[in-house]
């Protein structure tokens, strides 16, 4: 099975690989430049050897005409090829005496001729020394065309340039390794942290990115949840309505068949009277039920007002713990408390009850839901500012993050409406308070701290 | 009518014998090329003893009524510009060409002169090779042979040294024939050329050859060079601590200036054999000297002295002939048997190097003076 590689192996294979295409790019570079500088070296040769060449053959033309000067040919052939830094000096007497690797050059018997030999290396002059119509022989000098010196030079300039490509191959990669292992998986967990708060509904504003890809991705990505939620939403809204007009038509179809009930009956009699009275009873009974769905459905979406009096808020929270005693004790869950004598402090009692209610009717839910120890605690903190409420559990906990669970339609009940924590949050806020979810750490399952703060002019106000 | 006639024939006549013979002589010579050290060309050494020469002839010629037009060809520092020169002589149309100072010269010329058949003149070319080629070419100077002879007698019998190395310009025609004709030479008086050490004559340091000499056992070095050659290999001998007699011949000179001026006043002990010295005692001499000095403000050497002499010569050979055509020149030439020079005695034998006494200098602080003379009758004192 092939391996995905990871990002360290992919810059290190991009890092070879483009390292090995410039050495290959550098030593055809270096190829072509010997191969001009070949031949520049060629011409500057063959301007070299011409340069003195007349001179010469005028120097040399009298040892053939004095034969007490011969003795000094082989003394000034010397001395030219040490001073010119010559290959190869000589008199030859013709044609046949131009050996390897310039055998094949055609010398002329009136004029210079130069050449270069069969392997390119070396160029040869070749003079004939003539006097009038007398042709003495020919002074033959030869030298390479590239000198050690360009070999050398080719090798620094090579060796220097490896060096320098090797230390910027190792600068980069060690730059793009650190970005590619570090700095991008780190901004991209930011960014997969920042979509999870998002989609909790704890959207962050500010995020560091490193690259503006990455902040035009969030953007994007930001979007698409923007629309997915929506869409969502509206699906989600399509199937509460479907599901209140289901609760709303159950109470309303008993009233409907009491009153049809009532018309069967004939008018003054007794049965009459008795489906009346049955009937008002359905409706005393229904009625209210109908008020609280579309109430409760009302305030999900609706902002709430409410209107503090200073009261105390330990009563407020007592008589909503009493509410639920009845639901806990047939839920088989004991409700511990550790609540102050008294609190006074400004707040709507009414609306107050409604948050208490349904933060303990959670926990007296989750906490049911749990194998072992079933159990449920409500406790408050006083302070000269605030009062912290927390309501804590047995159960399960929070799964994800704990802020998801105060967005709309977000439940974990089967028959949950997903708008009760929406109006607590609400209700808290609409206090000036705050409500945090977190893990319990003395019960094991949720905690909901709920804090109003201690604002007693506002409330004479 | 008679009367007329008469009158026309003596007005001829006297138009006739009245009327001077121009002479036109060639001069051959480097004018151009400058010594290194030397104010004066060598060319121009010989040009003001050819002049002196016109001038203290000037009486006998215009009695004769003969003017000598001199034309200049100069070779400069080119050795092969010798053949142009000459046929640009023969072209001239000049009776005889007077020059070609160095051996080398000479020797390219000679051939073509005796082809042209147009009288060559060297005052001062010693190459032995010379005299061989036959008529029309005539040698002021002895032969490298005689120099050779009177060296090697000198080094061996004088110095008593035996064991010599030679330092001869391989492309130097008079300096490899000297070295040659000087071993030979040696042999014959028991001595030995120990080593040749080859060098070329435009070298400017000689350490190398300095340096192929240690290790080896010699008694003399013979440096048959010219003069500013002789001198820097003399100064890189000293400079290498070699401190043996230098030898030398007439190349080395006799006046000095550049000679002694190379060698930056540094002693040693160097014998060179040649034709003449500013410091002789000769009427002839004295009177050369106090003459050259009085014309051109500097003391003459050894070109411009065997210029003056064979120039002297030249004019002797000049006015004993009517006519002046090549052919009357070469063969008055051939005919003068005996001629004194302020170098002294020439025995002339036609188209061969004369014979004359020989001098042999010994360089001092003040620089060269004579050693010796040797005469043709008396031999070597």
């Amino acid at each position: 099975m092939k391996s995905t590689p990871t990002l360290r192996d992919r810059v290190w294979q991009i890092s070879i690989g483009t390292f090995l295409v410039t050495i290959v790019l550098m030593f055809t570079s270096f190829t072509l430049y010997s191969m001009k500088k070949a031949k520049l070296a060629e011409e500057h040769v063959i301007n070299e050897l011409s340069s003195n060449i007349e001179s010469q053959v005028n120097q040399f033309l009298p040892s053939f005409l004095l034969p007490e000067q011969k003795q000094g040919i082989d003394l000034l052939l010397e001395r030219i090829k040490k001073n010119e830094g010559l290959k190869e000096t000589k008199i030859v007497k013709g044609q046949s005496d131009i050996d390897f690797p310039f055998s094949h050059c055609k010398i002329s018997q009136t004029d210079i001729t130069t050449c270069t030999s069969q392997d390119q290396r070396l160029t040869a002059v070749v003079a004939p020394l003539r006097e009038s119509d007398e042709l003495f022989g020919y002074l033959f000098k030869s030298k390479e065309n590239v000198s050690p010196n360009y070999l050398k030079e080719i090798v620094q300039v090579a060796f220097l340039s490896l060096i320098v490509l090797g230390v910027v191959f190792v600068g980069i990669y060690i730059f793009i390794s650190r970005l590619l292992s570090r700095t991008l998986p780190t901004a991209l967990d930011d960014l997969v942290s920042w979509i999870e708060a998002d989609i909790n509904g704890m959207r962050a504003d500010k995020i560091d990115l490193p690259f503006k890809e990455l902040e035009d991705l969030k953007i994007k990505i930001s979007e698409v949840l923007d629309r997915y939620n929506s869409s969502r939403d509206q699906a989600i809204i399509g199937q509460l309505t479907s599901g209140i007009m289901h609760d709303i038509k159950t109470p309303l179809q008993s009233i409907v068949s009491a009153m049809y009930l009532v018309e069967e009956q004939e008018a003054g009699s007794l049965k009459r009277l008795s489906r009346l009275e049955n009937a008002h009873l359905m409706s005393k009974t229904n009625l209210p039920i109908i008020c609280n769905i579309i109430e409760t459905t009302l305030d999900g979406n609706r902002s709430i007002k409410v209107q503090k009096n200073t009261d105390d808020i330990v009563k407020t929270i007592e008589s909503s713990i009493k509410q639920n005693e009845e639901m806990a004790a047939f839920r088989n869950v004991e409700i511990l408390k550790k609540l102050p004598c008294e609190k006074i402090i400004p707040h709507d009692s009414t609306q107050f009850m409604r948050v208490v209610n349904n933060l303990v009717k959670n926990a007296i839910e989750a906490a049911a839901d749990s194998r072992e120890k079933r159990t449920i605690l409500i406790s408050a903190e006083e302070s000269e500012s605030e009062i912290r409420l927390s309501v804590e559990d047995s159960g399960c906990g929070i799964s994800g993050h704990p802020d998801k669970i105060f967005k709309a339609f977000r439940t974990s009940k089967a028959r949950g409406t997903g708008l009760g924590l929406v109006i607590t949050k609400k209700i808290v806020e609409a206090h000036g308070g705050k409500i945090v979810a977190s893990k319990s750490a003395e019960l094991g399952g949720a905690q909901m701290v709920v804090t109003i703060p201690n604002n007693r002019t506002e409330a004479v106000l | 009518m008679k009367l007329l006639t008469v009158l026309l024939l003596i007005l001829f006549s006297t138009m006739t014998f009245g009327a001077t013979k121009k002479v036109h002589i060639g001069l051959a010579s480097n004018f151009s090329e400058l010594s290194t050290v030397s104010f004066n060309p060598y060319g121009g050494y010989f040009r003001n003893g050819v002049k002196l020469a016109l001038e203290h002839n000037s009486k006998r010629l215009a009695d004769k009524q003969i003017e000598i037009v001199l034309k200049e060809f100069d070779y400069g520092a080119d050795d092969l510009n010798v053949l142009k020169n000459v046929k640009e002589a023969d072209r001239s149309g000049v009776s005889a060409v007077i020059g070609y100072n160095y051996s080398s010269n000479a020797l390219m010329a000679a051939p073509l002169h005796a082809k042209l058949k147009l009288p060559m003149l060297s005052p001062s070319a010693s190459a032995n090779r010379l005299s061989s080629f036959g008529r029309y070419i005539h040698l002021g100077s002895f032969s490298n042979q005689y120099m050779a002879q009177v060296l090697a007698k000198f080094t061996v019998e004088g110095l008593k040294s035996k064991k010599i190395v030679v330092i001869p310009a391989g492309n130097c025609a008079y300096c490899t024939d000297l070295a040659d004709t000087f071993e030979k030479e040696l042999s014959r008086f028991g001595g030995t050329v120990v080593k040749r050490v080859l060098v070329i004559q435009e070298d400017k340091n000689f350490e190398l050859a300095a340096q192929s000499l240690k290790g080896l056992d010699f008694d003399a070095v013979f440096i048959p060079n010219q003069e500013l050659t002789a001198a820097r290999i003399i100064l890189s001998l000293l400079e290498a601590g070699i401190k043996k007699p230098f030898l030398g011949a007439d190349g080395w000179g006799n006046e000095g200036s550049e000679f002694f001026n190379v060698l930056k006043g540094r002693k040693f002990d160097g014998y060179s054999v040649t034709h003449w010295h500013p410091g002789l005692k000769t009427k002839s001499s004295i009177d050369f000297v106090s003459s050259y000095k009085g014309s051109f403000k500097n003391l003459p050497n050894d070109s411009s002295v065997l210029a003056y002499d064979f120039m002297n010569f030249l004019i002797e050979a000049i006015l004993s002939t009517k006519t002046h055509d090549r052919e009357s020149v070469e063969e008055a030439l051939r005919k003068i048997k005996v001629f004194t020079g302020v170098t002294g005695k020439y025995l002339m034998s036609p188209n061969k190097a004369p014979q004359k006494d020989i001098l042999i200098l010994k360089t001092t602080e003040a620089g060269f003076a004579v050693d010796q003379s040797v005469s043709l009758h008396r031999g070597q004192r």
